[in-house]
């Protein structure tokens, strides 16, 4: 059996199903050119640790993190941004 | 003496250097505030050539130079994909800015170095005005400005906007650019991004040495690499196709070397070399963050699901107060002062008749109507100021986006329609706010349908006659016809006109702030500027054709009298028009004195009612015994129906126009006046088959 983290992503959700109050950091953004550039761009990048401050799970969503600041994501926006829990 | 001086004075502005300074920054950094402070609120409003977005232009003098000092949209990069970016993008290239100041956040500077990074890649002499560094202190962020000096070999200024601390060591900064070269600024995209952006340098080289675009082939390169549509179109209309396929093939190639896409391996470049500055310069201590410890906690309450709504529709009915109830005496003496005292003054000159009735009766009641907006319009705006200058609106945003983003729309759009209820104008011009050109366009297109406050006489009026037993349900029922109205006009503009430009929605959420008198009332005071001088003519304008349309008629002059006259003025144009019209509104049983009054409500949707008293010549006190004689409950309550969703009235049509376009105010126009004639049709039809 392998057990490498990277194939399988066990531990990876999508950040609209992150808890309020949870610190992630982003893995993955699976979307268009367009949409992974405008996240890149504001600082949300694989690697980048953010903070959840509001998510209800089935609109749009509160994250902070100290170098893009807050923001505030759509839910279909939420959907495309894979993320592992700390 | 002083004739003399005065020569040389002149003199000396002959000699002056005309120079332009850009305004650059990340939405939420203080730009206007800065740019307040260094136009000291001497500036003007224009729209950005094609598009509705607001350009902000002012004239200072610096040293011995005159500048003009352009404030741009609020953006995140240069890529050139959205309206904003494009126009920022099509400024700093063509109009060849002297200075760009790029305001930047101190508190996430981080963020906004990324834009930095890209206008020093387009070789423009750069100033960073590092904004709200009291606030960064408080933070526990702590910035080594020097040692980004020296790394980025650029001036940074460190100020706080709103309280105007640094603006003088700013302005010297200035000055002392003017007539520098800009610093040069490489960043290393590492070996094989180099390798290719060399290459496509020199292809870009040999095939367009002719070609001046003002930009450097290195900057072209890196844009071709990353796909930006606005370069490659440049390049393609100078017919350089083979420069675009070259560098698309290199660009694949070094995709399949990397197996990922290259704008991004880019992207992830800059943001390593802003992460080895951030390491640094800049140090954090993370106990000390005390302002985003309260916007924390003030957001806990905010944007809750259910506490959050509740105080936004509290503070909702206060602005509506405020600036509808509290201002009644304003209005009122506005009102008084125009359609007693100075139009009395007229009636009565030595003036001809019809000379002293065109100035009454048309010009007068035209700059009437405009004025009497004014204490609604200025305590609207400075309360929607203040909330957005606080941080509010964004948490608004948030808070209803889960509901507008069925209909397509970001959740930014509830305030304006939502001010709608209270006036369409400002509602219409609040649009602003809302960025994207798309969501501006369908929240104008939903707006008309709010029911506004001068829609309420009318119901009244009908409501007293025909339903006294259950007024306030046939009254709230209007004001639900009109919200469906404008869910239903959503949902099929955006099948229809907008289909598929929804764009995900990306918002900051600033900080907590205590906004600045001068930013609240400068940007309050440009709004109700821009109502007056362009909405004001239109109105104007059109009062006058209406009166033209009232006091002749086929057989001719008929005398100012037919304006108070029913027998006159059924021969009017007016009155022919609305005989015309007759037969087109039989379905709905409407003689055309209902048809010529609802022409009148096009003024002013009040004016209906006293048009209707007008033309049965029953004198407004006696209207309703006149109403139960030729109105049944079902055909008042089509028509009121009607007046609530047949067309805008001209001060909206006027701020419609002014905000996007004739082309759209036509649209909406013949739309509504469509829509209403279906659902007035529609409810008679079921009303006839319950009854």
């Amino acid at each position: 059996m392998d057990y490498d983290a990277g194939s399988k992503p066990l531990n990876v959700f999508p950040l609209s199903t992150v808890d309020e109050g949870k610190t992630v950091r982003i893995v993955k953004i699976v979307g268009g050119k367009g949409l992974v550039r405008r996240l890149y761009e504001i600082g949300l990048l694989p690697g980048a640790e953010i903070q959840v401050l509001r998510n209800d799970k089935h609109g749009p969503v509160i994250i902070r993190n100290s170098v893009s600041g807050t923001f505030s994501l759509g839910f279909g926006l939420a959907r495309k941004i894979m993320v592992e829990v700390m | 003496m002083a004739c003399h001086e005065a020569l040389s004075s002149t003199k000396i502005k002959v000699k002056q250097r005309s120079v332009i300074v850009g305004i650059i920054g990340n939405p939420n950094v203080g730009k206007s505030a800065l740019f307040n402070k260094l136009t000291k609120g001497r500036a003007w409003v224009a729209n950005w050539p094609g598009v509705t977005v607001e350009k902000k232009i002012g004239k200072v003098n610096l040293g011995e130079a005159s500048v003009k000092i352009v404030d741009l949209p609020g953006i995140y990069g240069l890529t050139a994909h959205s309206e904003d970016e494009i126009i920022a993008r099509k400024f700093l290239l063509q109009e060849k800015p002297e200075i760009v100041i790029q305001v930047a956040n101190a508190v996430n500077l981080e963020r906004n170095l990324y834009l930095t990074i890209q206008l020093l890649e387009m070789n423009l002499k750069l100033i960073i005005a590092l904004n709200m560094v009291d606030l960064a202190e408080k933070e526990g962020v702590e910035i080594d400005i020097h040692g980004l000096i020296n790394e980025l070999k650029i001036p940074i200024i460190p100020i706080v906007a709103i309280k105007g601390v640094g603006i003088e060591q700013l302005v010297e900064t200035m000055i002392e650019q003017i007539g520098k070269p800009a610093a040069s600024f490489k960043l290393d995209y590492g070996e094989e991004i180099e390798e290719a952006i060399e290459k496509i340098s020199k292809i870009i080289d040999s095939s367009m040495r002719k070609l001046d675009l003002g930009v450097d082939s290195r900057w072209l390169a890196i844009r071709l690499l990353e796909d930006d549509n606005d370069v490659i179109e440049q390049l393609k209309s100078r017919g350089l196709e083979n420069v675009i396929r070259e560098s698309k093939h290199i660009k694949d190639e070094l995709e399949a070397r990397f197996n990922k896409s290259v704008e991004v391996l880019m992207i992830e470049k800059r943001y390593h070399y802003i992460l080895s500055l951030s390491r640094k310069y800049i140090k954090r201590r993370p106990d000390r963050e005390s302002l985003t410890f309260f916007t924390n906690k003030l957001d806990k309450v905010l944007t809750h699901p259910i506490i959050g709504l509740m105080i936004f529709v509290s503070i909702l009915y206060l602005l509506f107060k405020l600036s509808f109830d509290v201002v009644t005496p304003l209005t009122g003496l506005i009102e008084v002062f125009f359609s007693h005292y100075v139009y009395n003054l007229f009636k009565t000159s030595v003036l001809p008749e019809i000379i002293s009735s065109l100035l009454a009766d048309a010009v007068l009641n035209g700059v009437g109507i405009v004025l009497i907006f004014i204490p609604n319009l200025l305590f609207l705006f400075l309360g929607i100021s203040f909330l957005e200058d606080t941080g509010y609106l964004a948490r608004v945003a948030f808070l209803f986006d889960k509901w507008t983003n069925k209909l397509g729309l970001s959740g930014r759009a509830v305030v304006p329609l939502l001010i709608g209820l209270g006036c369409n104008v400002p509602a219409i011009m609040s649009t602003r706010t809302l960025g994207a050109d798309r969501d501006r366009r369908l929240a104008v297109l939903m707006i008309p349908f709010m029911s506004c406050s001068a829609r309420l006489p009318i119901y009244l009026l009908f409501t007293l006659v025909f339903f006294k037993e259950n007024q306030i349900m046939i009254i709230l029922s209007m004001y639900f016809i009109g919200v469906v109205t404008a869910i239903i006009t959503a949902i099929l503009f955006n099948n229809l006109l907008f289909k598929g430009q929804t764009v995900g929605y990306v918002m900051n959420m600033p900080p907590y702030l205590v906004p600045s008198a001068m930013s609240v009332l400068v940007k309050s005071w440009e709004r109700v500027k821009s109502f007056l001088i362009r909405a004001g003519t239109i109105i104007v304008l059109l009062m006058v054709v209406i009166w033209v349309l009232s006091i002749t008629g086929p057989e001719g002059y008929l005398g100012a009298e037919a304006l108070s006259d029913p027998e006159l003025l059924s021969r009017s144009w007016i009155a022919s028009f609305s005989k015309l019209l007759e037969p087109l509104f039989k379905p709905l049983n409407w003689d055309w004195r209902i048809i010529a009054s609802l022409m009148f409500g096009f003024i002013a949707k009040e004016v209906v009612v006293s048009s209707l008293a007008v033309l049965y010549g029953a004198g407004e006190q006696g209207l309703p015994s006149v109403l139960l004689s030729s109105f049944t409950p079902l055909t008042a309550y089509s028509l009121m129906a009607f007046t609530l969703l047949y067309t805008p009235c001209m001060a909206t049509a006027a701020a419609i126009r002014t905000e996007i376009g004739l082309k759209y105010t036509l649209i909406i126009v013949s739309y509504q006046l469509i829509i209403a004639y279906t659902i007035t049709y529609v409810i008679l039809l079921i009303g006839e088959v319950i009854i």
